[in-house]
């Protein structure tokens, strides 16, 4: 597999695993779109370019976990419960490693786009910029659940606003995803000196 | 902290915290800055600052809950344990149990561990001031590094036998070299850096807490990796002031260090920390780098998202109540002992709880809203009747069981004091005390109860006894006219005419079921009987009937055919309105101000008492739901005519 084919293939698996995480289609309580997939797949990109960013490999514990949390959580479902909010400390361990999970391979992302983006496209920062986003926005829900639900009886309402954005800011990660993909579309079997 | 209990309770408190923190920096260990590494035991610093189980709140686990259940399982104690300072204080009054003599052991430790920590930095200061100041080549070598990095300088000392260079004391620090060979630029550049972001008081505070907490030997251990972390934070402080070879002569001078004699005394920093201390730091060199911009936003975000939960702890509001099914005495007291750490914190929790402690016979919930005096007497009946092979239930002083599917009511609440209010609790009871059923008669129970707070805690207190009324049959938040009432009054033309206001407080218990005909009916409804500790009142109804009541003679009476009455609540000093006339014949209406005007043919044989009708509005609670109206304008109307105006006012005693 070329260069080319191997970064093309990691980002779409990264975008479709976006897909999987942020969409949820439910066969009565059991979801079709199961986030646990989504993370095999975010796993699977990242032994795909963990030559290309070396960083990455230090995300693959966190991957795992994720999966598995979010696995038993599926298999948890199709017996009509779920983990979340079972398991205090777990949910505040899973909630900080997904945080950074995403923050650390949005930033490889866009370390890609920066090295083998056009230079007329901005890739790279509409990615950082979105990364950030995504990131103020998982720590203000996470405030929601304690300091604001303690302080203040708004905690619903900015929970649904924050959450709100959440998915639209998750919406713009995969189009940018999809998008920067695209860069590496073609036949070249090399890519160009950088 | 006063005894052993509320030392047990915040150094629990604490090494939960620590456990969770050393698993996240054990996660984020390759991943995050020294920086982050130092900065978030922050968060163990503020927990050992907030006392534990403040606001009935706990971190983690409900170690508040296990306190109290060890407690009474080894002393037979129902107080409850409340930390209110995160350091040990003296009792006043000399030991008296084996438990006090313990909490006297552990405040010796605490002096004697604070009495050779200050004896050793007094001798080691002791030994700097009679100790060579370093050379006039040294003290410009640690100018020109100052200089080259923009660090302040302080005095400096050579010492004989000293391991390696240190910082010492906070308010006059000392630079202490080791006499000898030439001590290293980086390593002064260490040890300035120390300096310019006061480390020392760092260490200072390290070693208190070690103090306070000298038999916990995993605060110990924390204690530790925290003066590493401190350690590790100067080496990348130092590594973003060095270029290229610079950085791995570092690290080999540390390296250099890895066997050194280790001693860390109270006041002072030093760049050697040991052996395993110091290839943990090499290894942080090797990952070195320097972090990009967007490192400092990821890892202000962890911190914020770990130390939310754990400053702000989670309120206890599940009381661990297995009704009904509490198989054995330590079951019974750790039930008790959940119900006491589960606060209610809003008087309408208090009273929500209280009313279902009545509704379910529930000696827990009971214990959840009673005052400290009666947990120990409440324990004694859930633990007689467990003997006995009944259920450890709590003596609720109804004389059938109460209709669970109807709830309570809460009738009269008014303030009495300052952070107390009185009320009456109200509920149906399934059938009839005596066994009699009468048609259309509801039996009811009710008791006069003071709700106010207990230090955090909000307590009710029963006033009277359990009484029971019959009554007609009628919706309890809509009023129910045999129960106690507020009564207005006044005199004219032989009758007494009174107005009876109540007021119902509500707290929404409806939960909706799910059951297989839903889909097809709708949704069905029942009454929450689980505590709500934290509960707001979501309604407040008004009631009020008027009643003429005739007092003149039988050929007085004789002559009256007709009566009539209207009404309307009016404020002290309030020019009186134009009241609706009550008309002629038998009929009546009311208004949203609470005016109320009635009419009736009189039967032959009528009186003394003449009910003239009434009404009722509701609203959301808030600050006015306890004002009572100052009195009422009444005109009274005899055979359709008006025959007197009234000023009805409220009779003393409150609600009868």
């Amino acid at each position: 597999m070329t260069d080319r084919q191997t970064i093309y293939d990691a980002l779409s698996k990264a975008a479709w695993g976006y897909f999987f995480l942020y969409f949820d289609f439910n066969l009565g309580s059991v979801s079709i779109l199961p986030s646990f997939v989504g993370y095999l797949l975010f796993l699977s990109a990242i032994k795909l370019l963990q030559d290309k960013r070396r960083d990455l490999e230090l995300l693959r514990p966190f991957g795992i976990l994720l999966a598995v949390w979010h696995g038993g959580n599926w298999l948890a479902s199709w017996l009509g419960t779920g983990l979340d909010g079972h398991f205090p400390v777990i949910d505040l361990i899973i909630g900080l490693a997904n945080m950074y999970f995403h923050f650390q391979m949005l930033t490889d992302y866009a370390a890609l786009a920066t090295k083998y983006q056009q230079p007329d496209q901005t890739l790279d920062r509409r990615l950082l910029k979105w990364r950030t986003r995504q990131t103020l926005l998982l720590t203000a829900i996470s405030l929601c659940a304690h300091p604001l639900r303690f302080l203040t009886d708004l905690w619903e309402p900015t929970l649904i606003i924050l959450a709100l954005a959440g998915l639209i800011t998750s919406l713009c990660i995969m189009v940018t995803l999809f998008d920067l993909r695209k860069i590496f579309r073609g036949t070249l079997e090399t890519l160009p000196p950088t | 902290m006063g005894d052993i209990w509320a030392f047990l309770l915040q150094t629990l408190t604490a090494s939960g915290v620590a456990v969770l923190l050393l698993i996240i920096k054990a996660m984020f260990r390759d991943k995050l800055s020294p920086r982050w590494q130092f900065a978030v035991w922050g968060i163990l610093g503020i927990i050992l600052l907030l006392p534990a189980g403040f606001f009935g709140r706990y971190v983690l686990f409900n170690w508040p809950m296990w306190v109290e259940a060890l407690k009474t399982a080894l002393t037979g104690s129902y107080t409850l344990t409340q930390v209110t300072a995160p350091i040990p204080l003296p009792s006043v009054f000399p030991p008296a149990t084996w438990w006090d003599w313990l909490y006297w052991v552990y405040l010796l430790g605490v002096l004697v561990l604070l009495g050779r920590y200050l004896f050793s930095y007094i001798r080691l200061r002791q030994v700097l001031r009679t100790s060579t100041p370093a050379d006039g080549q040294t003290m410009a070598r640690i100018q020109t590094t100052a200089e080259q990095y923009h660090l302040p300088t302080c005095k400096a000392v050579m010492v004989e036998g000293a391991g390696s260079a240190f910082l010492c004391g906070v308010f006059s620090p000392v630079l202490v070299l080791p006499a000898g060979p030439q001590t290293d630029d980086k390593v002064l550049l260490h040890e300035l850096l120390h300096l310019k972001y006061r480390d020392v008081i760092w260490g200072l505070v390290i070693c208190l807490l070690r103090c306070i907490h000298w038999c916990n030997p995993l605060l110990w251990y924390c204690a530790d990796q925290a003066g590493n972390d401190l350690e590790s934070l100067c080496d990348q402080r130092v590594l973003e002031r060095l270029e290229g070879e610079e950085r791995r002569e570092y690290g080999r001078i540390l390296l250099s260090m890895a066997n050194e004699k280790y001693a860390r005394a109270p006041g002072t920093s030093s760049a050697s920390n040991g052996g395993k201390n110091i290839r943990q730091r090499i290894e942080a060199i090797v990952r070195f780098k320097r972090y990009p911009a967007g490192m400092a936003l990821v890892s202000v975000c962890v911190a914020i998202i770990l130390a939310a939960p754990l400053v702000f702890g989670t309120q206890a509001v599940n009381v661990y109540n297995e009704a009904g099914r509490l198989s054995g005495s330590a079951d019974i007291d750790l039930s008790l002992a959940s119900a006491r750490t589960t606060w209610c914190t809003t008087f309408a929790g208090a009273l929500d709880t209280y009313a279902k402690s009545l509704l379910t016979s529930s000696g827990s919930y009971r214990a959840m809203c009673a005052p400290l005096r009666q947990q120990g007497e409440i324990a004694r009946i859930m633990h007689e009747r467990q003997e006995e092979g009944l259920w450890p239930t709590w003596d609720t002083g109804l004389p059938i069981e109460p209709d669970q599917s109807e709830g309570y009511c809460i009738y009269n609440l008014e303030p009495a004091g300052e952070n107390a209010y009185k009320a009456l609790v109200a509920l149906k009871l399934s059938g009839a005390p005596d066994g009699q059923w009468k048609e259309n008669t509801m039996y009811m129970a009710y008791q006069q109860i003071l709700v106010q707070k207990e230090a955090y805690r909000w307590v009710v207190t029963e006033q009277s006894g359990i009484q029971t009324v019959e009554a007609q049959e009628a919706s309890l938040r809509w009023g129910i006219r045999e129960l106690p009432s507020f009564v207005y009054s006044g005199i004219a033309e032989n009758f007494r005419v009174e107005v009876c206001y109540q007021k119902t407080f509500v707290v929404d218990n409806t939960v909706q079921e799910n059951n297989s005909s839903g889909w097809f009916f709708g949704p069905s409804t029942s009454f929450d009987t689980v505590p709500k500790p934290n509960a707001q009142f979501d309604e407040v109804t008004h009631n009020q009937w008027t009643r003429c009541i005739f007092l003149g003679s039988e050929e007085e009476k004789a002559a009256i055919s007709h009566l009539g009455t209207s009404i309307i609540p009016l404020e002290e000093g309030e020019e009186r309105p134009y009241l609706q006339s009550a008309g002629y014949g038998s009929g009546g209406g009311s208004s949203t101000s609470g005016e109320d005007w009635a009419s009736m043919r009189l039967d032959p044989g009528w009186g003394p008492v003449v009910p003239m009708g009434g009404g009722g509005s509701s609203n959301a609670f808030g600050k006015d739901s306890f004002l009572l109206p100052d009195c009422y304008a009444a005109d009274l109307y005899i055979n359709g005519e008006k025959a007197a105006e009234l000023t009805l006012r409220l009779q003393e005693g409150g609600a009868q």
